[in-house]
């Protein structure tokens, strides 16, 4: 579904990504791993369209990603969930997850997927006139994804959906994230939180400054005790 | 005599708030300076006056051609200058602002030359009485026209799918982006009705104010007090602004002294940014 | 494709810049002589863009008439007078365009300069180099009081406009209401720039050696948005003569919020500038009617004038209207005057042009009352000032601004007196 090759993303000179190539399939979940400033989050934004300057391959569905504005990046059925949640702080829960179905598409059809999603995030729904700003950290990461789905992506760009979440609320989110890709949308998430993600993925990558370091599925990390050591933590 | 002065800081204070509040808009979500404010005031008041000289057009009606016409100058200017710098340093922001009002202002005084114009309309001198107290005519269409004015545009804002991605790019453009929310429209839009805040605003000055090449220079600089006070970028900032300003300043004047009356806006300002940074409507950021 | 609008831009500001002026180009009046060495050059410097620019540009034109006239009368001893524009829209290219001209161009003559803020940066840079600076218009009584030697001014400073308000408020306007001076109740009303300021001190000082009772005084930016406050505390004071120095879109907006409050006192003097201005009456209509304007001399009564004044004031006029569909206001006939008796008594008695020979013709000059033609004469102190300048009072009548007081330069009656109720 989502081919990168050679890919490089600049931040004026200095670059965040260097010469990278991933691949995701339609109905995974594949998981970066890597430390803070690894260019997990840089790679990212080089799929979503808002890192301008990159350079390599990036094809979806067999379409050059380049040849589309960010925003138009959201109609060909990408979105994008940033680090941190970036909810509208001073617009209340629904419009935030208006927002989300701002695309032509999705609007037309926004009703029902509201539905299903106050299905999936009941809270949100209790809070749906609340202002964005005062929701609680796994309210606010909830309605991110929320806000997300609204827009009836293919493929879901989750980027640390974990941070700064108590334990019991992270199990939570990535059950979530679990379930939603049960409903078929293929998800590519970034995070430094590797034990979950090693848990809920189906493959992973390791990035480090920004170099491709490894490509795993679950089955083959068995066999590498260097890498479960030195990122995962395991003996 | 202090009711009268009230009633009248709070009509000088609308005025004030609807003048703003163009600036108010742009800065909100372009997060730009606009320095021209004061010269798109000017040209909209040059439109006012001349839809009056030459076609006979009263000032309130004529928005009806200043309206669209200030709205694609708007939309050009965005699209061809604000466009280009939007992402640029705070310093180019200025220097391509602060030029295009200069650029503006000597054309006029060009093409239209450096003369007083005035519309002569009866109601502008007219009054209203109510027992003792005086309602200016022209005060009074002010009042009611800037409060039609906002409380439609904050209706726009609140209930329209467009008004919410404009609120949503001035509250994270990189986010709006990532919805699909094409923020270089949304900017042209903004930027746009900005422009039809000022032409309302420049006819309505029009009654009370000749135009010329510098009249832009009367209102700017308060305008500028308002945006701050009520917080950048706020609506309701910049109408509660203005009636905070107005008031004091009209109450000042009368009470303390004339001369003093222009100083207190920016004492206020500087209260106010002592014990609010934001602005009375700001949001920190 | 940036190139194409940076083009695009640069030209545009080249072509706002080019209407900002700071054109160096030498401009005569009857096309170019030829021979540039004889000819006598003058540098004027006047604001001719921005704020001040519309008489900035008429007292260019009346400077270039005189030019013209003496010009085509045989010049200077067989030498044109030529005059080369430099554009001062404010103090500081007011100081940079006299450094150019008398430093760069090395021109010793300058002439100006309209706004007293430009004068008091332009002057001192060109006394600094020893050159002769005529006056023709600026006011603030500041410049003929620092002890310069070679300023010259022929019009009248800032504080004689003032007091002959309050004169002519004391002595015409008191015993036509049936009121003596120490009854005849004024309200001093100025705005707070240099200008206002320094006339508004002449209208005190006067009013209170004639012992008018003064019931208001207040100051106030001419930026202001508005005046309620100072409309509300004169119905307050109620006073029988408004006396006010105001800029112009200031002066509209008093009489138009004194309407609304529905303020009318007995009679309303303004100080030259903004109440004297044509669009003033133009944006007040029937408003204007009977408002009194204490100017600079414009158009006087011939009665007010000798044979040859009233004959050269007719040549000026002809000239005038020949390019301009309004009448010359007080500043353009000082202007007018000023260069005159530059042209045509200063000049022609000139062997070196040099400053010091310039001050001891101007201060040999004596003509009489009503030589010239907005009925100055020419009489300088030691400190630059001519003692001659007269201040007139005029009337906006009709949409025009006539001479009503003194007599003798009157071309109609005071009327309006006191001003009728609003309709």
């Amino acid at each position: 579904m989502l081919k990168l090759k050679n890919v490089d993303v600049l931040y004026g000179k200095f670059m965040a990504v260097k010469q990278v190539s991933i691949n995701v399939k339609k109905g995974e979940i594949v998981a970066l791993i890597g430390s803070n400033g690894a260019g997990k989050s840089s790679l990212l934004k080089a799929v979503s369209g808002l890192c301008s300057s990159v350079k390599g391959e990036l094809i979806f569905e067999d379409q050059d990603l380049k040849s589309y504005k960010c925003h138009d990046r959201v109609c060909e059925g990408i979105i994008h969930v940033p680090e941190g949640r970036k909810l509208f702080p001073r617009l209340t829960v629904m419009e935030n997850l208006q927002m989300g179905a701002y695309s032509k598409k999705a609007r037309s059809s926004s009703k029902e997927t509201l539905a299903k999603i106050f299905q999936i995030f009941p809270r949100l729904e209790e809070r749906k006139n609340q202002l964005a700003y005062s929701l609680s950290g796994g309210e606010q990461q909830m309605c991110a994804i929320g806000r997300g789905l609204m827009s009836l992506p293919k493929l879901l760009l989750l980027d640390e959906p974990s941070l700064g979440l108590a334990p019991n609320l992270v199990k939570l989110v990535f059950d979530t994230v679990k379930a939603i890709n049960k409903e078929g949308i293929t998800i590519l998430l970034a995070e430094q939180n590797s034990t979950m993600s090693l848990k809920y993925s189906d493959r992973f990558y390791i990035l480090e400054s920004g170099n491709m370091v490894n490509e795993q599925s679950k089955d083959s990390l068995a066999s590498d005790a260097d890498i479960k050591k030195k990122y995962f933590g395991l003996a | 005599m202090f009711l009268q002065n009230l009633v009248n800081g709070i009509f000088v204070g609308a005025m004030y708030g609807l003048t703003a509040s163009g600036l108010s808009l742009i800065f909100g979500v372009l997060n730009i300076v606009n320095f021209a404010h004061g010269e798109f005031i000017m040209i909209g008041m040059y439109i006012t006056y001349f839809a009056g000289a030459l076609l006979g057009v009263n000032p309130i009606l004529s928005v009806l051609i200043s309206v669209p016409v200030m709205l694609i100058l708007g939309v050009l200017v965005e699209r061809f200058l604000i466009n280009r710098i939007i992402n640029s340093s705070d310093m180019a922001q200025i220097f391509l602002t602060v030029g295009l009002g200069l650029v503006l202002s000597n054309l006029a005084l060009i093409f239209i030359g450096g003369n007083y114009y005035s519309v002569r309309v009866g109601y502008a001198t007219e009054s209203l009485k109510l027992g003792s107290l005086l309602i200016g005519k022209a005060s009074f269409l002010t009042f009611i026209v800037t409060v039609i004015t906002f409380i439609v545009v904050s209706m726009m804002l609140k209930y329209t799918f467009i008004g919410k991605a404009i609120r949503a790019t001035s509250q994270d453009r990189t986010t709006a982006q990532l919805m699909g929310v094409n923020t270089g429209f949304i900017y042209t839009v903004a930027f746009g009705l900005g422009m039809v805040l000022v032409a309302i605003s420049a006819a309505l000055l029009t009654i009370m104010f000749p135009v010329y090449p510098n009249i832009g220079n009367h209102f700017v600089v308060i305008c500028f007090v308002i945006v701050v006070l009520g917080g950048l970028g706020s609506l309701p900032g910049a109408l509660v602004g203005g009636v905070i300003v107005g008031v004091i300043e009209i109450l000042c004047g009368y009470y303390f002294s004339m001369g003093w009356k222009d100083v207190v806006p920016f004492l206020v300002l500087i209260i106010c940014l002592l014990v609010r940074p934001q602005g009375i409507f700001g949001t920190r950021t | 494709m940036k190139k194409i609008w940076l083009t695009v831009l640069a030209a545009l500001l080249a072509v706002s810049l080019a209407g900002c002026g700071g054109s160096n180009k030498a401009e005569t009046t009857e096309g170019n002589q030829g021979d540039g060495g004889g000819d006598i050059k003058l540098g004027v410097i006047l604001p001719l863009s921005g704020n001040l620019a519309l008489l900035g540009n008429e007292i260019m034109d009346a400077i270039n008439i005189a030019a013209d006239m003496k010009n085509k009368s045989g010049g200077i001893n067989g030498k044109k007078i030529v005059t080369e524009r430099a554009d001062a829209p404010d103090p500081n290219a007011g100081s940079t365009q006299a450094n150019r001209l008398v430093n760069t161009e090395n021109i010793k003559m300058l002439m100006g300069t309209y706004s007293s803020g430009i004068a008091a940066a332009s002057v001192p840079v060109a006394m600094r180099a020893n050159a002769t600076y005529v006056e023709v218009n600026a006011v603030a009584d500041e410049i003929t009081g620092q002890g310069y030697k070679y300023i010259w001014r022929n019009v009248a400073t800032a504080s004689m406009m003032g007091s002959n308000a309050s004169k002519f408020a004391a002595e015409y306007i008191a015993p036509k209401l049936n009121l003596t001076p120490e009854k005849l109740k004024v309200a001093i009303i100025h705005e707070d720039s240099s200008w206002g300021t320094s006339v508004s001190n002449g209208v005190r000082t006067k009013a209170e050696e004639y012992n008018l009772n003064i019931v208001c005084d207040e100051s106030y930016s001419s930026k202001s948005t508005d005046l309620s406050p100072l409309i509300l505390k004169m119905t307050k004071a109620k006073p029988d003569v408004v006396i006010a120095s105001s800029y112009i879109a200031d002066a509209i907006l008093l009489q138009k919020q004194a309407k609304q409050f529905d303020f009318r006192p007995k009679a309303w003097i303004g100080t030259s500038a903004g109440h004297a201005l044509g669009d003033y009456a133009g944006s007040l209509g029937q408003d204007a009617e009977g408002i009194f304007v204490s100017d600079l001399p414009g158009i006087v009564s011939d009665n007010g004038l000798d044979k040859d004044a009233a004959q050269l004031k007719q040549e000026f006029l002809t000239a005038w209207k020949a390019s301009h569909e309004t009448v010359p206001s007080g500043v353009t006939f000082g202007a007018f005057c000023g260069a005159w008796t530059f042209f045509n008594d200063v000049l022609p008695q000139c062997k070196t042009f040099d400053a010091e020979e310039i001050r001891n013709i101007y201060l040999g000059l004596d003509i009489e009352l009503g030589s010239l033609p907005d009925g100055t004469g020419v009489k300088y102190g030691q400190n630059g000032q001519n003692e001659r300048a007269t201040i007139v009072v005029e009337q906006w009548q009709n949409g025009a601004l006539v001479a009503v007081w003194p007599d003798n330069y009157a071309a109609a009656q005071p009327a309006s007196l006191p001003l009728p109720a609003y309709k």
